[in-house]
């Protein structure tokens, strides 16, 4: 029976093939996208932990979010060095991390902050900063580099590099006589730490000793030597990254920061704005999740059609095969065993094709977004996709067998065309 | 083996009707052919021959009264008995698409002895193997051996024919039922084919059902039956459309 059924696909394999190709595409892109879904979230959600709230210049939580963890758009003002000095004072508050955002290095952020960062700063599941290579920054013209910044730009430990100001791919002008030093590498995170140039503040602030007016004027530079023996100190930091002694108190924290009175500040706790921004793409993530339903749909009704398209001219190979002994049911069952393999075959070609398509984008989305999806065996809901795909592909096949059942009965042994 | 003694069909006041409330297609009174005969069997379009032989072939249950086929009462035949009772006792071939386009020339004459057991065995006690029977088979019927492994679709509809009756024919079934098997061969091509299933027909020791409008070819059998002759409801048929003109003529 089965090589029966085999020899009947062999015969008609273009529409076959056509056939499965329509499920293998809609099984590739549901669980393409089911699984994007499902770690560009989690990636999401644990891009930063650890923190209880996030303070930033009065403006809208889903920006200062943007800003503070994913270095995305800029910050519309800054907090003053006083303001962190109160906050920092509070009793409640355990640590706090100053960030500094604004210049950029070959396309990487800047981020300015001082050692509190690597000491408290958590990312997906509790974890913390980790060295691959040198150490923490310890001087003005030292800097501590993501993972991704190392890979992409070859850097080693002790080279060189110039920092600009502004924050595009080609910064207007280079901050050359600020010749900064690489003192550190970090491990892989998987988050967008991993394209950050961390300096102190110290730093920032010397690369913007001669810019207080705007605009540096040649040869009237401070040499590096000099700026070492000054005393920098910070006068703004762009957002605060703040843990708690105890998180109970973190709804009247957020208040007290929202009603500071100095200056206009906002705080947020990660958690909510992430809900949030992540309900912003969740929309596109459902379309997208229909879209590739109907998809399946689509490949499945196909497959009726390629299967009930060669019905009628395949009632005479039905009468044959009763006319030598095969049984309705065997009419039933070859057509049931031919659905069914070119359902598995979809699913099978589906999920190679899947495989390829997360391998080929798992690299673009690293790079872009600083999200990590890795390859991973399907888990318990794709499986039930499959299942599904699966079940709905053989009740499909049953259709035109079903068919074929009656008309066999029905027909006789006279051949109808 | 037929006795030639004990008819290989006998049928009995058999009625088929297609739907209820249809007039009858076949209404038999008696009906037999005997062991080892050649029966040409002839009837105008739509008289019910290829229901008869659908009735013989237990593809098809009658209303009433019974057929006993190679010795078989096929009313006590159940489900997948009467599939079983045709691919053991009957070898069929029709008038035209009688292969499996997906099965090789050879997988199609063997195909029969894939379903039954009857058919494999006589191979064995004959001393040989369905492949070697059927590669003999297709040789007798003078197709050349090198089409056996091709695809069924490059041959000639002559060539079809004689595999079809190469694979009715595999395992030696007591009956070989044609339906209009050389309506679609030219006259000479009719009379090569009706010698290779004769001879082959006389070696198995089978009978032989063949129906065709071909008045020709009836000579050549054993004997000739006009199927309004024995079916009742085709006589009803005629006389109704005979009774039809007379009324319309003025
Ligand atoms: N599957 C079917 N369902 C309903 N009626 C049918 C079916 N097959 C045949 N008939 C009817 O039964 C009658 C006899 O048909 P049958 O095919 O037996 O004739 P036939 O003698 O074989 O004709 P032909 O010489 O053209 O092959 C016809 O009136 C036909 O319309
Ligand atoms: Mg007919």
């Amino acid at each position: 029976m089965i090589s029966l059924a085999w020899n009947s696909i062999r015969n008609r394999w273009p529409t076959a093939l056509l056939a499965v190709l329509a499920i293998a595409m809609s099984v590739a892109l549901i669980l393409t996208v089911e699984k994007v879904r499902r770690d560009a979230r989690n990636s999401f959600t644990q891009t930063v932990s650890g923190t209880d709230l996030i303070v930033g210049a009065r403006s809208g939580a889903i920006q200062l979010l943007l800003y503070s963890v994913f270095r995305i758009g800029n910050a519309t003002n800054n907090i003053s060095w006083e303001s962190v000095h109160d906050i920092k004072e509070r009793s409640a508050i355990d640590w706090v991390i100053p960030i500094s955002l604004g210049d950029s290095h070959a396309g990487f952020r800047v981020l300015g902050t001082n050692h509190d960062y690597f000491t408290h700063y958590r990312y997906g599941n509790d974890q913390a900063l980790q060295l691959a290579k040198g150490e923490l920054f310890d001087d003005v013209f030292d800097a501590v580099l993501g993972s991704e910044v190392a890979a992409q730009l070859g850097y080693q430990i002790d080279q060189n590099m110039v920092v600009a100001h502004g924050t595009g791919n080609v910064a207007l002008v280079e901050h050359e006589r600020s010749p900064f030093r690489v003192s550190g590498i970090l491990k892989p995170t998987g988050t967008p730490v991993d394209k950050a140039v961390h300096v102190s503040l110290e730093g920032i602030e010397a690369m913007h000793l001669d810019w207080r007016n705007g605009a540096t004027v040649r040869g009237e530079g401070t040499s590096a030597e000099e700026i070492r023996t000054m005393e920098l100190k910070p006068t703004a930091v762009t957002a605060l990254l703040v843990g708690l002694n105890s998180r109970t108190a973190v709804f009247r924290e957020q208040r007290a920061i929202n009603t500071y009175r100095e200056e206009p500040l906002l705080a947020v706790l990660p958690g909510v704005a992430l809900q949030e921004l992540w309900s912003l793409i969740g929309v596109a993530e459902k379309a997208l999740f229909i879209i590739s339903l109907c998809v399946v749909f689509a490949g499945l009704v196909n497959l009726v059609s390629v299967l009930l398209a060669g019905l009628n001219e395949r009632r005479r190979e039905m009468a044959v095969l009763r006319s030598t002994g095969a049984r309705p049911v065997h009419v039933f069952l070859l057509l049931c065993i031919e659905s069914t393999v070119l359902t598995l075959g979809g699913i099978i070609l589906g999920l190679a094709l899947h495989y390829l398509l997360v391998g080929a984008g798992a690299v673009f989305l690293r790079e872009r977004f600083g999200l990590s999806i890795g390859l991973t065996l399907p888990d318990k809901t794709d499986l039930m996709i499959l299942a599904a795909i699966a079940i709905a592909g053989l009740v499909a096949g049953m259709l035109p067998a079903l068919q074929a059942y009656r008309k066999s009965l029905s027909d006789g042994l006279s051949q109808r065309l | 083996m037929t006795n030639n003694e004990s008819p290989v069909i006998q049928i009995n006041d058999l009625e088929f009707r297609w739907k209820a409330n249809t007039p009858l297609v076949l209404n038999i009174p008696e009906f037999s052919v005997s062991g080892g005969e050649r029966l040409f069997l002839r009837g105008p379009s739509g008289s019910g021959k290829t229901t008869l032989l659908s009735v013989i072939a237990a593809v098809l249950v009658p209303q009433s009264g019974t057929a006993v086929v190679t010795g078989v009462p096929l009313h006590t035949l159940k489900g997948g008995q009467k599939d079983q009772f045709r691919v053991d006792h009957i070898g069929l071939v029709f008038q035209q698409f009688n292969l499996l386009p997906f099965l090789s020339v050879l997988d199609n004459v063997v195909l029969p002895c894939k379903f039954s057991k009857k058919r494999r065995d006589t191979i064995r006690q004959m001393g040989s193997t369905a492949t070697d029977e059927a590669m003999r088979l297709l040789k007798a019927m003078e197709l050349p051996p090198n089409l056996t492994n091709q695809s069924v679709t490059e041959l000639s509809v002559g060539q079809q024919q004689r595999v079809a009756v190469a694979r009715a024919l595999i395992g030696q079934p007591e009956l070989i039922i044609a339906d209009e098997p050389t309506s679609a061969l030219d006259t000479d091509t009719r009379q090569a084919f009706l010698d290779l299933l004769f001879a082959e027909v006389q070696a198995a020791n089978s009978s032989l059902l063949f129906v065709s409008h071909d008045v020709d070819l009836s000579q050549r059998f054993d004997r000739a039956v006009d199927l309004k002759s024995i079916n009742l409801a085709a006589q009803a048929l005629t006389d109704a459309n005979a009774s039809d003109t007379m009324r319309a003529a003025p």
